[in-house]
């Protein structure tokens, strides 16, 4: 009778963590991340990031105090994680300039991308008449997974997370044929 | 840190230090270590990332769960399996917090 109640007791909370967690019934999302690719097409301009802000406003023209001034290349990306593991507090403005590689820098662009729990990857695929050209995929900012790799998040969240639960459940499920057998065993002798 | 690493961990570290108390029957503890092990590490990897379930109680829980584990399948010695599963899991917690910042 102990031994049953124990086993329920171990699986229900089991199959409830693994229905919380890998089930998305409380599933938040991770620190928003924005890349760049494409950036060798632009010759005659550079792509800047400005200003890191909490403000919405492109205070570019407002204040002469820039805080950035990186020339971005390609695979540059930027992680909005100042809220250390709570990232779902971290939110930031960047501001990004588009300017002529001249000995003034001057300002052609400028555009301002709000990050907050979904990834960017900008594409450019140049600049016309001084305005850059590119276009801008957006995902949903989870966790990413990793199987064997650290690093390597080039994989398919999905599936990896999906593997993450597949192991816990079968791990729960081998223990629980070990409790039957065993309940099995020490009934028949 | 990617699923083959903690499961690593948690598996020697586990094992190491429930060997002194299981070191009859090494070959099913080590066995119900991988077993718990693969419950475990995959899971509370998921709950760390994507919820705000407080790990004191996940702490608690992951304690119980092995001590439960090793009473019922190894050895009906309570206290052993408590203790065992105490020092293995405040252990495992400390590697899993290191290895996920």
């Amino acid at each position: 009778m102990k031994r049953t109640l124990f086993l329920c007791l171990l699986a229900l909370t089991s199959i409830t963590s693994i229905a919380d967690a890998g089930f998305s019934i409380r599933r938040r999302t991770a620190a928003a991340k924005i890349t760049f690719e494409g950036l060798a097409n632009l010759t005659h301009h550079k792509l800047l990031l400005v200003e890191y802000s909490y403000h919405s406003g492109d205070s570019l023209l407002k204040s002469p105090f820039i805080s950035y001034r990186d020339t971005l290349t390609d695979g540059s990306s930027f992680v909005i994680q100042n809220g250390g593991k709570r990232w779902d507090e971290s939110e930031r403005y960047l501001h990004f300039v588009l300017a002529k590689n001249d000995s003034i820098g001057t300002v052609t662009d400028s555009f301002t991308v709000y990050m907050k729990k979904w990834n960017y990857k900008m594409i450019v695929s140049g600049e016309k008449n001084g305005k850059l050209q590119y276009t801008l995929n957006k995902s949903k900012a989870y966790f990413n997974y990793n199987l064997i790799d650290e690093d390597n998040n080039s994989g398919n969240n999905k599936t990896v997370r999906m593997l993450f639960i597949i192991s816990s459940l079968a791990g729960l499920v081998l223990l629980l044929v070990l409790f039957l057998k065993r309940k099995n065993a020490s009934t028949a002798s | 840190m990617s699923l083959i690493v903690t499961l690593l961990g948690f598996f020697i570290i586990k094992f190491v230090l429930q060997f002194p108390f299981y070191y009859k029957n090494w070959k099913r503890a080590a066995l119900l270590v991988l077993l718990t092990s693969l419950t475990v590490a995959p899971l509370i990897t998921m709950l760390y990332h994507e919820t705000e379930t407080d790990f004191l109680f996940v702490y608690v829980a992951m304690i119980l769960f092995d001590a439960v584990v090793l009473y019922f399948l190894l050895l009906p010695n309570i206290w052993k399996a408590a203790l065992a599963s105490f020092i293995a899991n405040t252990i495992v917690i400390v590697y899993f917090y290191l290895g996920n910042g």
